[in-house]
């Protein structure tokens, strides 16, 4: 027994670093809030706390906002990831190309992802101003269109920050599939185009199959970023008009911080990391399968 | 298997609780024994002691900029050798009121900090700030005013000054749009949004966080006029927002939000376009308050403009407006001595005066001679009476019945919810707030 | 796609191309262009290059502003020592994660893909008093060590691309008697090279973009990382639009030179790195 500890020891030292920052910083915190969403705590003093079971958790889908707030971040996860690899796999088709200009191409789509998202939020807070001097509106002055209520109106809020999210987002997963587009053998295009396939069929039975491990990733990544969307609301649209681009994350922020309901937004909390977790795995499995086929 | 892993996890569930204690629980109240995070220099003799020739460095959490506090830092310092102040800007006012509640939340409170409507209440609750009300500045403060920041005849924060908001409006176009005088009662203020929609200019205009503006002025003008503890009632229980914010709500709706006079744009502005906007004199009228001043003035030095308050149909009118922030001292501070030192120093006449300068606001000092010297002149009367209000300072959970009014507002504009439904949802937050 | 002949419509699909750049490119464009203008000048005309009202007065004001050189030097050091200490961490976790099998690795796994699931907001509390217990808030050394435990992508990228990486080497290795210290940092790293590029670029961006971290726990302007100077200027009562764009520029000139420099290996690197996770 002795002998083998020995033996594991290096193994555990290497191991050792990471997991004691990761755990402090990342597992604790986490179980804290687990625990603590369990707890009446009001967020100054840990005297008086008392455990009130599953309290916090009774009425937390009777909240006007929370619920609109699980409306906004299920459509958004459903709709967000669809809408970014559809543009992100043609675009990496086209910078796939053997044009001249393809490293500035390359440069300029991924661009947009380098900044925050609090950074890119306040500009174009700018370029979406609603007034006829906002830019995107005296670009579709020019042709006639009268200026859009970007960010004032439900619907186009909503879809503002999906745009701005796409435009930061598609350069970069476009790279995750440029990169293994890079890595199809020649001879598979060569085959078929002797077969007489069609540029169509060259991409629906060898390019897109192909993909598929590269899709799985971006995917998840799309999945778990639009699940915990924050900074790009809250930049953009401080998560309004009223509650239309409110996300779940903007909710326990709100429930916790302003509202000083702590055990509340703690109790959601667990929930929204459960939630996570589970859509995560799913989705995980399911593409697993898809690639291995 | 199973079973040991749900125990695992459970137990670890309990000591992550239980090591959190130990984090806060030594942030109490009694903290002499406790040195925390601050960036306390801390001499060996442990308590503070002003006669103590060691170097101590108090923190500040700050409403106010280095640009606005620094030569009174400074100057606070160069008297105090031995005292150096660590200004912590934040920029107000939700991000100062989170990062506030993060700081309590974690028993990480600065030395100081500034108390705004918003952290009244829980500063209050909490007992996070010492009673200041031995200072002799507060004898030269009207009772009532230092109640603001008060509870019971203790008061926990220092303010010399208070804020009136109004409404600016652009003169030139005033005139060109046939306006020949300051509305003065509510229909007439209306009157001022149709007739310059006529002449073909965007009559009024907020900054998507500031929709709530107009119908809480009318409910101010309305209610509070007749009844100043409208607010007190609802607290208690004895009345409801229903009962007391539905009419004027109604009554702001028809008029403005019906007619299609008040623009749905403000929900996509933020105040610096807002600002830029009415500088530029693409709107006619906007809410605000003496910190724009400086702005305007810098932007656009040739704009003539002058303000106005908003009232009733019956013409009355009680301003927006509230004592500034204050300063305040933490209860969990190392160092009350140098703290109290430094607001007796901000009290001193001459500072008061030159804070005034800073911040435009007005003085509620008794027997300090100043001018304001912007627009808000006009409104130096009232300040005197008392005749402002903000129900953000009186509302028991403020913070989330203010956020929740605001998103209200914004959803009846947008159509998403009746105005009606909006003092209801008021009541549902707060008996949601109160369990 | 493959073996095109450069006729007229790969011209045509070119051009196309770069005028979509353009309109991709163009809120940059705004972002820069109107920094040099003056106040009203960017009002009125936005989109027109600064050749009447230029001025470079805006920047003067910004670089008064913010503590640039300061802030600079805060988000420099915790960039680069928390990306070395991830790189550090990270690789020496992955390795025996990857090529030592057993239970508790595969716990481990598990265990550090926990981490992705978590949204920020909803540990900041507890964080923060885990940060106060060790006394890691308003410091340098604290961000540096917050950052660290950011190392699970890194565990993640590395011991993807290890279980494509064959163990020849490391068998003779073990045969001549190499211990793991040496034979890790010998042998086996220097393979990594690849995705160690990729993860230095990640978390290098992520990093020195990140708001959320710094805003909490750094109070005090003396330790302000160079994203939180934008942030300064922005708030209820903020006043002047333009010059908050030229802070914002300031702040992303860093990043942009370093992103030039590293373009061409951000897309070898996730080749070898994401696909085989």
């Amino acid at each position: 027994m002795k002998l083998k500890i020995k033996k594991e020891l290096p193994y555990l030292l290497f191991v050792l670093p990471a997991f004691l920052v990761y755990t402090v910083l990342t597992m604790i915190p986490l179980l804290q809030t687990m625990g603590l969403a369990f707890t009446n705590w009001d967020g100054y003093s840990l005297r008086n706390l008392k455990f009130v079971g599953f309290d916090n958790f009774k009425n937390l889908f009777s909240d006007r906002s929370m619920k609109s707030s699980l409306i906004n971040t299920c459509f958004y996860s459903l709709i967000f990831p669809v809408l970014a690899t559809l543009f992100a796999i043609p675009l990496s088709l086209a910078l796939n190309s053997k044009m001249k200009t393809r490293n500035l191409q390359r440069a300029v789509f991924f661009f947009p992802s380098v900044p925050s998202a609090m950074i890119l939020g306040y500009l174009w807070a700018y370029i979406l101003a609603p007034t006829s001097n906002g830019l995107l509106n005296k670009f579709l002055g020019i042709f006639g269109i009268d200026p859009v209520l970007w960010l004032a109106i439900p619907k186009w809020a909503m879809f503002s920050v999906m745009m701005v999210n796409l435009w930061s987002a598609v350069g970069w997963h476009a790279c995750i599939y440029l990169a293994q587009l890079q890595s199809i053998p020649a001879e598979y295009y060569e085959a078929a185009t002797v077969d007489g396939a069609s540029s169509w069929q060259r991409f629906r039975y060898i390019t897109f199959p192909m993909l598929s491990s590269a899709m799985t990733v971006s995917v998840m990544l799309l999945l778990l970023t639009s699940m915990k969307l924050f900074d790009l609301p809250f930049a953009l649209t401080s998560g309004g008009p009223g509650t239309s681009t409110t996300m779940i994350s903007h909710i326990i922020i709100k429930t916790g911080f302003v509202e000083k309901s702590y055990g509340k937004a703690m109790a959601m909390s667990v929930i929204f990391f459960i939630f996570i977790a589970l859509v995560s795995i799913l989705q995980l499995r399911l593409m697993k399968k898809r690639e291995v086929e | 298997m199973r079973k040991t892993a749900l125990f695992l996890a459970g137990f670890m569930m309990i000591i992550s609780v239980l090591t959190g204690c130990t984090g806060s629980a030594g942030k109490s109240n009694e903290a002499e024994t406790q040195t925390q995070g601050k960036e306390t220099a801390a001499s060996d003799t442990g308590e503070g002691n002003v006669s103590s020739k060691d170097k101590k460095t108090i923190s500040l959490l700050s409403w106010y900029t280095e640009e606005q506090l620094g030569e009174f830092l400074r100057e606070f310092e160069a008297e105090n050798q031995g005292i150096t102040i660590d200004l912590q800007y934040v920029p107000p006012v939700q991000q100062y009121v989170d990062k506030f509640s993060v700081l309590v939340a974690s028993g990480q409170m600065t030395d100081m900090f500034f108390t705004a409507a918003e952290t009244k209440r829980d500063i209050v609750d909490k007992g996070l700030a010492e009673d200041l009300s031995s200072m002799e500045i507060f004898n030269r403060i009207d009772k009532n005013t230092s109640a603001t920041y008060g509870n019971d005849g203790e008061i926990y924060a220092y303010s010399p000054d208070a804020w009136i908001a109004g409404i600016f409006y652009n003169k030139v176009l005033f005139e060109e749009a046939g306006i020949d005088k300051v509305p003065e009662t509510w229909d007439e203020f209306v009157e001022c949004f149709a007739k310059l929609k006529e002449y073909g200019v965007e009559p009024y205009l907020d900054y998507a966080d500031g929709v709530h503006s107009l119908a809480q002025i009318l409910y101010q003008c309305m209610v509070i006029s007749s009844e100043p503890d409208a607010d007190e009632q609802i607290n208690n229980g004895n009345s409801t927002f229903t009962e007391k914010y539905t009419e004027p709500f109604a009554i702001w709706y028809n008029d403005l939000i019906s007619s299609g006079l008040y623009s749905q744009v403000s929900l996509g502005l933020n105040s610096e376009q807002l600002l830029d906007m009415f500088v530029n004199g693409e709107v006619a009228m906007m809410g605000g308050g003496p910190w724009d001043v400086t702005t305007i003035e810098n932007r656009n030095p040739d704009l003539d403009y002058d303000v106005f308050g908003i009232s009733d149909k019956n013409g009355n009118t009680i301003l927006s407006g509230a004592v500034g922030v204050g300063l305040s001292i933490s209860t969990s501070s190392d160092n009350k001595e140098e703290c109290w030192a430094f607001i007796e120093f901000m009290s001193r006449e001459e500072n008061i005066l030159k804070w005034q300068k800073v911040t435009n606001n007005f003085i509620i000092v008794e027997g300090i001679d100043y001018s304001v010297d912007t627009v808000f002149e006009r409104f130096k009367g009232d300040v005197v009476e008392g005749n402002f209000y903000l129900p953000q300072i009186v509302w028991k959970n403020s913070a989330g019945i203010y956020k929740e009014l605001l998103i209200g507002i914004q959803d009846a504009i947008t159509g998403a919810d009746k105005i009606e439904n909006i003092p209801v949802r008021l009541d549902e937050k707060q008996a949601e707030l109160n369990q | 796609m493959q073996g095109k002949r450069r006729g007229i419509k790969s011209y045509i699909g070119e051009i196309l191309m770069l005028g979509i750049c353009a309109i991709f490119f163009i809120p940059f464009y705004y972002l820069i262009v109107n920094t040099f203008k003056e106040a009203r000048a960017a009002t009125i005309s936005p989109m027109s290059l600064p050749i009447k009202s230029f001025t470079l007065d805006l920047y003067k004001k910004a670089f008064d502003t913010i503590n640039f050189w300061s802030s600079f030097r805060n988000s420099l050091l915790i960039t680069v020592i928390s990306v070395t200490i991830i790189i550090v961490f990270g690789s020496m976790a992955a390795y025996v994660i990857n090529r030592h099998k057993n239970k508790l690795t595969k716990f481990l796994f598990i265990y550090f893909l926990i981490g992705f699931m978590v949204p920020a907001q909803t540990t900041l509390i507890p964080l923060f008093n885990m940060m106060s217990i060790f006394k890691l808030q308003n410091s340098v050394l604290g961000m540096i060590v917050l950052y660290s435990s950011w190392c699970n992508f890194a565990i993640f990228m590395y011991q993807g691309f290890l279980g494509g990486v064959p163990r020849d080497l490391e068998e003779a290795a073990r045969i001549d008697g190499a211990g793991l210290w040496k034979m890790f940092w010998h042998i086996v790293f220097p393979l990594l090279k690849s995705v160690t590029i990729t993860i230095i670029i990640f978390d290098v961006m992520w990093i020195w973009n990140d708001f959320m971290m710094p805003y909490l726990f750094i109070s005090s302007s003396s330790k302000f990382t160079l994203v939180m100077e934008v942030y300064k200027s922005v708030g209820e009562h903020a006043s002047n639009w333009t010059v908050m764009l030229c802070t914002i520029v300031i702040v992303l000139v860093p990043i942009t030179i370093f992103y030039l420099f590293m373009q061409k290996h951000i897309i070898a690197g996730i080749t070898s790195g994401a696909i085989k996770g």
